[in-house]
């Protein structure tokens, strides 16, 4: 490296060790050729020394009276009712609470519709309906009366179609209205821990400025 | 990491645990491993024992009040601090409202060598040429130079970027050596 390209902008953090790899070797190579710089890190050298000929606060009391008195200006803070700790726990289980809670439903519902394939395959059409007397609903045959009625026939086949499960079923509906749930409740719980910390940082800050 | 260093830590995790639950026999605990450093920081920052003593016992009942706010995503001494230097700040602020350190005399500085012959003024012209830097600049030099802080920690100490500590530190090192250049050789 030639002397022309110094590295005195990287002589602060050689002095305190934060140099690491490449660019500490590279400060090192410049150095063992240079003067210029030498000089300049003894100068850091030697300031740092000079620093710490300032010997500090004299006379300070003792560790245990020190304590003693910052115990003596603490102001006594109330500890959480038992309800408060309830409270703080459930907030803080909360997104395992959803997670649990989603993933039980999911398994219910994989369970019922193995369940229900079971039934279609092995009991008769007949059984079948009197089992599920909802299942003789066809919502293909609702929607297809639609282009040839009114509205309180549209309305009563909208709630025919509810009734039914809807065009894409009970299981899908109900799986995806519960996971849009989850998710509405999981963003609030995310919104709520930031609102409070963005206040509990404000409270610190506040505090200790 | 010495496994001391790790048996420190848990340690210390474990008092903090138990101080933000209310244990202030905990805390002193805290208070005692902390105090020296908490004391030095305010010293260097203030320039005056009494007044550091002082404002370290008011950083501690601060810590104490704010302790639920903490987070270890930075180590606690490093809040500590933070918390520390704001007290001194404070206690400067409140005593620039009748003595303004800026305007400290620093004729000292001008004498020549052969009046700065004792260690205690030696230390002196250290103190008022530190205390002369701009509190920014300062608080950087102060954990550094004196504390022995990283520059990460420095950084979450004073909530500032690493590039902005390494140009705080160069500025305070750069007029240090411009305010005690005829001494430097005697100190």
């Amino acid at each position: 490296m030639k002397h022309s390209q110094h590295v005195r902008q990287w002589l602060d953090a050689y002095h305190d060790g934060e140099l690491q790899g490449r660019r500490r070797k590279q400060v090192e190579a410049h150095l063992a050729e240079c003067g210029a710089c030498r000089e300049e890190l003894a100068a850091f050298e030697t300031l740092s020394a000079a620093l710490q000929s300032e010997p500090g606060p004299a006379g300070v009391m003792p560790p245990d009276q020190f304590v003693t008195q910052v115990n003596l200006r603490l102001l006594r803070r109330p500890a959480m009712t038992p309800l408060q700790r309830v409270l703080v726990a459930a907030w803080r289980l909360t997104p395992v609470g959803l997670l649990v809670g989603w993933t039980f439903v999911q398994a219910t519902l994989l369970v019922t519709s193995g369940l229900l394939l079971v039934l279609r395959l092995t009991v008769s059409d007949r059984a079948l309906a009197q089992l599920l007397p909802l299942e003789g609903v066809s919502w293909m045959a609702h929607l297809a009366e639609l282009s040839e009625v009114g509205w309180p026939e549209i309305i009563d086949t909208l709630v025919v179609l509810i009734r039914s499960g809807g065009p894409l079923g009970w299981g899908v509906t109900v799986n995806v209205a519960l996971t849009i749930v989850v998710g509405l409740l999981y963003w609030s719980w995310l919104a709520g821990s930031w609102a409070l910390r963005q206040h509990r940082l404000k409270q610190s800050a506040n505090g200790t400025g | 990491m010495t496994g001391r260093t790790m048996v420190s830590q848990t340690e210390e995790k474990r008092l903090i645990q138990q101080a933000k639950l209310g244990d202030r026999q905990a805390f002193g605990e805290l208070v005692r491993q902390h105090r020296k450093g908490v004391i030095s920081v305010v010293y260097r920052m203030c320039g005056d024992g009494v007044l550091a003593e002082d404002a370290a016992q008011e950083a501690f009942i601060r810590a104490w009040t704010h302790l639920a706010g903490y987070k270890p995503r930075s180590t606690f001494r490093s809040w500590l601090y933070r918390i520390a230097t704001n007290a001194a700040i404070d206690t400067l602020r409140r005593r620039r409202e009748t003595v303004n350190v800026d305007d400290l005399p620093l004729h000292s500085l001008q004498d020549g060598p052969e009046r700065v012959t004792e260690r205690r003024e030696r230390g002196q012209l250290v103190q008022q040429a530190v205390l002369s830097l701009p509190d920014a600049s300062r608080l950087a030099l102060v954990l550094r130079e004196y504390e022995g802080l990283s520059y990460r920690e420095i950084a979450d100490t004073l909530d500032i970027p690493i590039g902005t500590v390494m140009s705080r530190l160069h500025y305070a090192r750069t007029r240090l050596r411009e305010l005690l250049a005829p001494h430097l050789e005697d100190l």
